[in-house]
């Protein structure tokens, strides 16, 4: 699947409103939602899945969901060559100093906190859609 | 001879015979007299000493017994009299003559002991009961008078029966009472008495000595006596002293051993004759003589006998004449002498002469002519040393004397003859010097050749203290020229003596004020002055020397007639006693004292200089006595740190293996002192089994020099207690190294180790509740900081549901909502949004607590300056007036600072929003209690300072967020920003007049 976003996301509330903003970007068809962790390395990891064979343009990771974390997400990807390469970017609801700095050291491109307010929320998104599925150029591809 | 004198008293000359008699017995009799004995008499010091203690109080009764003793014009001249001054010249003592009437008062005086010495004794058994009797010094015939027509008594024998007149208590009388009871004597009380009843046939003959017999006869004009014999009693006369003064007995031995037989002879010769001489001289005795010539012709004897008779007596009147004319050539020759010397005396004493050498050159040259020598010398004599220093010579000496290296210098034991002045201690005449002598040593090669020599010692007192010698007069030298010589140089050595005790004087002056003025030491003269009863009050000052007018810091003028007290008022009337003691008492003392008023310590030495008067030589000994003060004070601390202390000392003397222990030693190894316990052996024993190895093995090497002696070991005390004891010890080595003893210090220091046993366990316990609460601490903040991580992270998602579909509400749906609805959305949306801002805010301010602190060093006034400019861009436009301490600079943390001032200035900022001209300042002053702080004002609407302790705390507001907006956190996140680096945090406000936020950051060294 060629330029698309993975949207690992265990707050429904966040993932329609991210969905909600890519939508006015006209690039909500482009992304792919995982509930969480588990889900989201199984889509890469298994047989027919949507990342079986190609990789997003990048990841969008949360980090606080439940069984598989952010960070296990983020090791795991780090960890197999096929996606050690892959943009990640964090983004979360905190901007805790050791959240921050624990997931450069595993190999996130960015980290970027979810603003409360909305306007803020969805310039966000926007930005990010922007770079991560247009401007930016991935080793990928 | 004897038979001449007997015929011719058979003729009726007896008169002649006696005196022919007298004329032809020797005038002196062999009594020996040494033949150089003009020396001075040899006494010992005991004898001296005697002498010198009775002279002029040895009484010797005197009475007329012509020619021994005659009264001439109230002087007493005389045969014994010239003996008696004869002895006191040789003596050196004045003997003290007391006059009696009778010879026998004169005896009763001496038993009685009112004199002390007789003179003219003849000895006897009786008299020597209680007379100690000298040597004969005259000798004379006792012979038998008879009247002229008596017959026979020609012997003592041929007087059996007859009346002997003798002088009652005589020795005559003693001799016949004893020896010859036949006799019928009749004592009388004189010899005139005597002489007169025989004279008058009362009694038949008198036994009389020759000389007064003549004399008597002469004087009373008896004529009618005759000598008829020689009485075999010798006449002796001698000196007798009490018998308790045996030692004066020996000195006048002594002296009339130096009696030369000349002078003898010449004292005979002026008595003995003049009374022969005065009895032909008198008129009587010739009348009487040529009545009885006559009377002989008339009876017819021979003419050419009477011839004979009248020419012996022409001849004999003859050569008393010249004897008479020569006696007073020598009269004369005499008194020339004298003048000769005196005027040479004279001119020696007039003489200006610088030194003793120089007047003894003159002196010799003087007596080279008063003698008529050629040459001469002078040598002093040293007793002591035995040694000769020449001192002057003649001129011709040295011009014909041609001794290569002349010595000056001679010992008694060189000398040859010339020395025998000194070694027979009296005048040498030598008047054929070329003459063969056996004590004669040699001339030194090129000395001068002599003919006659005579030398001379010169005394002063006892003492020899030079010789003069003479040489080469024309005639013989003679007794006269040693008298002259002897008595110039007397004379001139009185001046020498003079001469040297001046010298002598003026050099002790010299030394004695040398040293007044240049001695280190304080010296004063001074008297005392004493009150009625005589006791020292005061003393008065007579001199000082310069060192003590430094030493008292008063200059002389101060003292010098001025009383002690009058000078330092204050004096310790111990010095006036002390000093007064030393001048009453003549006692010399020396003692150290406190002068209080001078504040100075003395060590004086104090005489008594003249009677009544003391002089003081003074030490100042201030420094030594503070350093004796501060050693006995050390000495004392040093007492009291042992006792305070509890310190067992203990020395070992390692030459004989003793130890010695002071009290607490024997209090710590709880023994008591007890005689005969070997300490050594007892330390040892002590030892607890564990520790006595290292302890012996520390004392061990201590001595070897290997390590110090300071080990801590334990012992067990009898009771069974055991110790801990601190040791210390010094080894005291000698100067090869090799250990003498050791001296050491126990401690009891077992309540010390027993402290640091519990401190320790209390530590052990200690680390372990501190790692309990550690750990809890741990977890409470493990467990806080994942509350923090859920809050950050899950409470804000739900709000930013809750905005987010607000607004999406809005969105889709506001065209079917009315205004109500829309305006419901917004204050959910508001809510929401305030409900982030708060969570966000709480996030920030715990994270501030869980901070570290960087801190650096930063400028307040420079991070103000940003924070006021980012201000003031967010709203342009707003007039404002800033006011900024420069350089408010602090030790801090830079992004915590930058919050707490980003939350004060914004305050500032906001809170002044309503104002006209915003007035902000800040700036650095001194806290109410002193310390450095900081302070944020503006002129904004302050608060009410009521609720000033609600200012701090989170969440609380003093404003409503419509008026102000807000969380209510800032000031309570400056306050930890404060708080972390140990800072205090304060305000003052009046409403609309303005606030004002104190603020102090004393250190953050130890706030991690």
């Amino acid at each position: 699947m060629k330029c698309s976003i993975l949207l690992v996301e265990d707050n429904p509330d966040d993932v329609e409103l991210t969905l909600r903003v890519l939508k006015t970007q006209h690039i909500a068809n482009q992304v792919v939602v995982a509930r969480d962790g588990e889900a989201a390395l199984r889509l890469f990891f298994e047989e027919n899945q949507a990342f079986s064979r190609e990789l997003p343009s990048a990841v969008l990771l949360d980090l606080k969901m439940p069984k598989v974390d952010g960070m296990d997400v983020l090791r795991r990807l780090r960890s197999e060559p096929r996606t050690a390469t892959l943009p990640v970017v964090v983004m979360t609801t905190s901007n805790e100093e050791r959240d921050v700095v624990a997931s450069y050291q595993l190999g996130a491109n960015s980290y970027v906190r979810k603003p409360m307010e909305f306007e803020e929320f969805e310039q966000a998104i926007r930005n990010l859609g922007l770079y991560w599925l247009i401007l930016n150029v991935s080793p990928n591809e | 001879m004897f038979k001449i004198s007997y015929l011719l008293l058979s003729l009726s000359t007896c008169l002649w015979a006696g005196a022919r008699q007298v004329s032809e017995i020797p005038p002196v009799s062999a009594i020996s007299a040494p033949p150089s004995s003009d020396a001075k008499i040899h006494l010992t010091a005991e004898e001296q000493q005697w002498l010198s203690i009775h002279d002029g109080h040895i009484r010797i009764g005197i009475t007329v017994i012509p020619p021994q003793v005659m009264e001439v014009s109230g002087d007493y001249r005389g045969l014994s009299i010239d003996y008696i001054r004869l002895l006191e010249r040789k003596l050196g003592c004045k003997f003290k003559l007391v006059p009696y009437a009778t010879w026998d008062e004169i005896l009763q005086a001496a038993k009685d002991r009112r004199i002390d010495m007789i003179f003219a004794a003849q000895q006897t058994p009786e008299r020597s009961n209680y007379l100690l009797f000298s040597q004969p010094y005259i000798e004379l015939a006792n012979m038998i008078l008879v009247r002229q027509d008596r017959r026979g008594g020609s012997n003592l024998k041929e007087l059996k029966g007859w009346k002997v007149a003798v002088s009652r208590g005589s020795a005559v009388h003693e001799s016949l009472r004893h020896n010859h009871p036949q006799m019928d004597l009749h004592p009388v009380p004189d010899e005139v008495t005597g002489l007169a009843k025989v004279s008058m046939g009362e009694v038949d003959a008198m036994v009389l000595e020759v000389s007064r017999a003549s004399y008597y006869i002469e004087k009373m004009g008896i004529l009618n006596l005759r000598v008829s014999g020689q009485a075999d009693i010798p006449y002796q006369l001698r000196f007798a002293v009490r018998s308790d003064w045996p030692t004066l007995q020996v000195v006048l031995d002594k002296g009339l051993s130096m009696i030369t037989a000349e002078v003898r002879r010449s004292i005979h010769r002026k008595w003995v004759f003049v009374s022969d001489r005065s009895l032909f001289d008198s008129q009587v005795f010739w009348i009487s003589s040529i009545g009885a010539l006559v009377a002989i012709v008339l009876v017819g004897l021979g003419v050419t006998l009477w011839n004979k008779s009248l020419r012996k007596l022409v001849r004999l009147r003859t050569s008393q004449m010249e004897q008479q004319v020569a006696e007073r050539k020598l009269a004369e020759e005499a008194l020339k002498d004298d003048l000769k010397r005196l005027r040479a005396l004279l001119r020696i004493l007039h003489h200006d002469a610088k030194d003793r050498q120089k007047l003894l050159d003159y002196a010799l040259d003087e007596a080279i002519r008063l003698t008529g020598s050629r040459i001469g010398y002078i040598y002093l004599y040293d007793e002591e040393r035995q040694q000769f220093v020449l001192n002057s010579w003649s001129r011709d000496v040295m011009a014909e004397c041609a001794v290569v290296d002349p010595q000056t210098r001679y010992d008694l034991s060189q000398t040859g003859v010339w020395g025998e002045a000194v070694r027979q201690r009296c005048p040498i005449i030598l008047n054929d010097y070329p003459a063969q002598h056996p004590l004669k040593k040699g001339y030194p090669e090129g000395h001068v050749h002599l003919k006659k020599f005579m030398t001379v010692p010169i005394f002063v007192g006892h003492r020899i203290v030079a010789t003069v010698g003479l040489a080469d007069k024309e005639t013989d030298y003679n007794e006269r020229d040693i008298i002259q010589l002897r008595l110039l140089m007397e004379g001139v050595w009185h001046s020498v003596t003079l001469m040297e005790t001046l010298e002598t004087l003026a050099a002790s002056e010299k030394r004695y004020s040398g040293l007044f003025n240049t001695i280190q030491e304080g010296f004063s003269i001074h008297e005392i002055i004493t009150d009625e009863a005589g006791r020292p009050a005061d003393y008065r000052f007579l001199d000082v020397n310069p060192a003590f007018e430094t030493m008292t810091g008063l200059p002389r003028k101060r003292w010098v007639g001025h009383t002690v007290k009058e000078v330092l008022p204050g004096i310790e009337h111990a010095w006036i006693e002390a000093y007064g003691r030393v001048a009453l008492t003549g006692e010399p003392s020396h003692f150290e004292a406190y002068a209080a008023q001078l504040g100075r310590w003395f060590q004086v030495h104090a005489f008594c200089s003249a009677p009544g008067q003391f002089a003081v030589l003074s030490f100042d000994i201030t420094e030594r006595k503070k350093t004796e003060l501060a050693l006995l004070d050390m000495t004392q601390r040093l007492s009291l740190a042992v006792a305070s202390g509890r310190l067992g000392i203990w020395e070992m003397d390692l030459a004989t293996a003793q130890m010695t222990w002071n009290d607490e030693m024997y209090c710590l190894y709880g023994c008591s002192r007890e005689k005969d316990e070997v300490l050594v052996q007892l330390w040892s024993d002590s030892l607890h089994p564990e520790d006595a190895p290292f302890a012996r093995e520390a004392y061990a090497a201590a001595l070897q020099g290997e390590r110090e002696f300071d080990p801590e070991f334990r012992i067990i005390c009898p009771d069974g207690t055991t110790k801990f004891i601190k040791a210390n010890a010094v080894v005291i080595r000698d100067d090869d190294g090799s250990p003498l003893r050791v001296i050491g210090l126990n401690r009891d220091i077992t309540e010390q180790k027993d402290a640091e046993a519990s401190l320790a366990a209390f530590n052990a316990t200690l680390e372990q509740r501190v790692k309990d609460r550690t750990a809890q601490l741990e977890a409470a903040n493990r467990e806080l900081e994942a509350f923090s991580y859920s809050v950050s992270h899950d409470l804000r998602g739900p709000l930013r549901g809750i905005d987010g579909f607000s607004r999406a509400l809005a969105e889709d749906y506001g065209s079917r909502l009315d205004e109500d609805g829309l305006h419901y959305i917004s204050r959910i949306r508001a809510g929401a949004q305030r409900m982030g801002q708060l969570i966000d805010d709480l996030l920030r301010l715990s994270r501030i607590s869980r901070s570290s602190l960087m801190p650096v060093e930063l400028d307040l006034a420079e991070l103000a300056s940003e924070i006021l400019a980012g201000l003031t861009r967010a709203a342009p436009g707003r007039p404002f007036a800033f006011s900024i301490q420069p350089e408010l600079i602090v030790q801090a943390d830079r992004r915590l600072m930058l919050l707490a001032l980003e939350n004060l200035l914004g305050n500032a900022w906001k809170f002044t929003a309503r104002c006209s001209e915003v007035h902000i300042a800040m700036g650095e002053t001194l806290s109410p209690t002193g310390e450095r702080s900081f302070f944020v004002r503006d002129n904004g609407v302050g608060f009410d300072m009521a609720y000033v302790d609600k200012l701090f705390k989170a969440f609380q507001r003093l404003h409503l967020v419509s008026e102000f907006e807000g969380t209510g956190i800032g000031l309570a996140i400056t306050q930890r920003v404060i708080h972390c680096h140990g800072g205090r945090i304060w305000a003052e406000a009046t409403p609309d007049k303005g606030s004002t936020f104190f603020f102090t950051l004393p250190g953050v060294g130890d706030l991690r």
